[in-house]
């Protein structure tokens, strides 16, 4: 393996990594956020919730978390795609070992 | 039954008990960050883990048939299909004695590694240093191995910094029962990624087992009892646990909390999944690492235990030799006895023996300081006891 070949691997590793390992956990946490209400800090530090979350924002945030499970459903189906068209002859995104 | 089907069928059952360590080594891998911070109670962790590696063990035969392929120098030995059975067969047993040694210490390290330094140092021993595919092993073993926990780390880390920045008005409870959810969902990918990925090695092994036995032709397609009991033997393994792994994992590294945990496990099961899709095949126990350690770095204020990584990295650095000198010496053993006796099974039969008897003498061993289900979570007590987890001697658990 010659070294621009190495690197460029590693640099597509790195990008994929970051963006489904980083970035749908963070979007996770944007789902999180709107669902926070109003919170504020106890006298010991603690924070805690004062008023729930608004209907949009709950809606927003349902919105999200239903994205990253159509997200996740995708990439298993992906995963699987050689499997799914040896046992059922489906070729799922055209993509299966044509074998 | 002849010599050769006796010694296959040993053979294959070494690969399924190789499996079963895998499983075990690795469910930490998955689960450890679950389990230390609660979201799961172990024993349903261990559960949930050991049915989606089954799963997975289906979903893709991808890895499978790469394995052995571009390590082992098949074709200095292919007219002689009872040495390779031999290299297969000691190579498995390197893996094995290696994986249970570690497991003994609570050591995370690679079982990939222990299998490829098992299989490269019989075939060295058998062949010489040609019987090795250098450049293969380079780019299939040592490069990934040094990547991946950096990758790991930087993208832990830039994802348990985001993930703390956004969600900090979030409540202290909403918080951890929010992100519990997520670190639930991730560790189950992480299992599945895991069955996709690790069975499918011993599923290779046992392929070339076969082979060297001349059982099946190289073209044909992995037989369908071969997938079933590799996944079943994984999936075992996961299930019986492997709590000294676990707790290091867990405990020992970094403390960890829910988005923490979310964090690490998210940065595992995508680069898993994606890694091998880009033709670099990471070691899933160097990723989970990695990633935990990242998680560790990304949140202010956060404990990071240098020398239990420490620990681990002379682990990992020392798997490949060491896996393959049990590798090589067993070969050694069991082939001269086979040349100094002139019996085709003898050398086979006392390298069975002396795996059984080691893999017997350890486990006796782990009893005296046993980590289970009941006390994987106490207080990690860093006394630089060498053994797993530095439980306090005796008295927790059975």
């Amino acid at each position: 393996m010659s070294f621009p070949e190495l690197s460029e691997k590693v640099i597509s590793v790195v990008l994929a990594g970051l963006l489904f390992g980083a970035g749908l956990p963070a979007l996770y946490a944007v789902g999180m956020r709107f669902l926070a209400g109003t919170t504020e800090y106890t006298a010991d530090g603690r924070l805690i919730e004062t008023e729930g979350p608004s209907g949009v924002m709950k809606a927003l945030a349902y919105v999200i978390f239903a994205i990253i499970v159509v997200v996740i459903i995708i990439a298993v189906l992906w995963v699987a795609k050689d499997f799914m068209y040896h046992t059922f002859g489906f070729n799922l995104f055209g993509l299966a070992d044509n074998k | 039954m002849t010599t050769e089907l006796i010694i296959l069928i040993i053979v294959v059952l070494t690969a399924l008990a190789f499996d079963f360590t895998n499983g075990f080594h690795d469910t930490g891998n998955a689960m450890a960050t679950s389990i230390a911070t609660g979201a799961l109670k172990p024993k349903v962790a261990v559960t949930l883990s050991a049915v989606l590696n089954l799963v997975g063990a289906f979903l893709s035969v991808e890895v499978a048939k790469t394995v052995g392929k571009g390590i082992v120098n098949l074709d200095a030995v292919s007219h002689d299909n009872s040495g390779l059975m031999l290299i297969v067969f000691t190579g498995l047993v390197g893996g094995i004695l290696w994986n249970v040694l570690t497991w003994l210490l609570g050591l995370p390290s690679s079982s990939s590694h222990a299998l490829f330094g098992g299989l490269i140092g019989a075939a060295m021993a058998a062949l010489g240093t040609s019987g090795v595919q250098w450049s293969g092993v380079m780019s299939k073993v040592v490069i990934p191995a040094v990547m991946a926990p950096f990758v790991a780390g930087l993208v832990s880390t830039v994802g348990t910094w985001l993930i703390y920045r956004i969600s900090s008005p979030v409540s202290d409870a909403k918080k951890t029962s929010g992100f519990r959810w997520g670190q639930v969902c991730t560790a189950s990918l992480v299992s599945l990624a895991h069955g996709t990925n690790d069975a499918q090695k011993t599923m290779g092994v046992i392929f070339l087992a076969l082979l060297a036995a001349g059982e099946i032709d190289p073209s044909a397609d992995i037989p369908f009892w071969v997938k079933a009991s590799c996944a079943l033997a994984i999936a075992l393994g996961t299930y019986w646990g492997g709590w000294r792994i676990i707790r290091t994992l867990g405990k020992g590294l970094v403390e960890i909390d829910t988005p923490q945990g979310m964090a690490a496990e998210g940065s595992s099961a995508a680069i898993i999944l994606t890694s091998s899709h880009f033709g670099m095949a990471l070691s899933t126990t160097h990723v989970a690492t990695g990633s935990i350690l990242g998680s560790g770095l990304g949140r202010k204020g956060a404990e990071v235990r240098w020398g239990i990584a420490g620990r681990m990295v002379v682990a990992w650095l020392i798997t490949l030799p060491a896996a393959g000198a049990i590798g090589a010496s067993t070969w050694f053993i069991g082939h001269y006895i086979n040349v100094l006796t002139g019996s085709g099974w003898l050398g086979e039969l006392v390298v069975f023996l002396i795996l059984v008897g080691f893999c017997a003498w350890m486990y006796l061993h782990s009893r005296r300081a046993p980590v289970d289900s009941s006390n994987v979570n106490a207080d990690w007590e860093d006394n630089g006891s060498q053994d797993a987890g530095s439980i306090k001697s005796s008295k927790v658990g059975a």
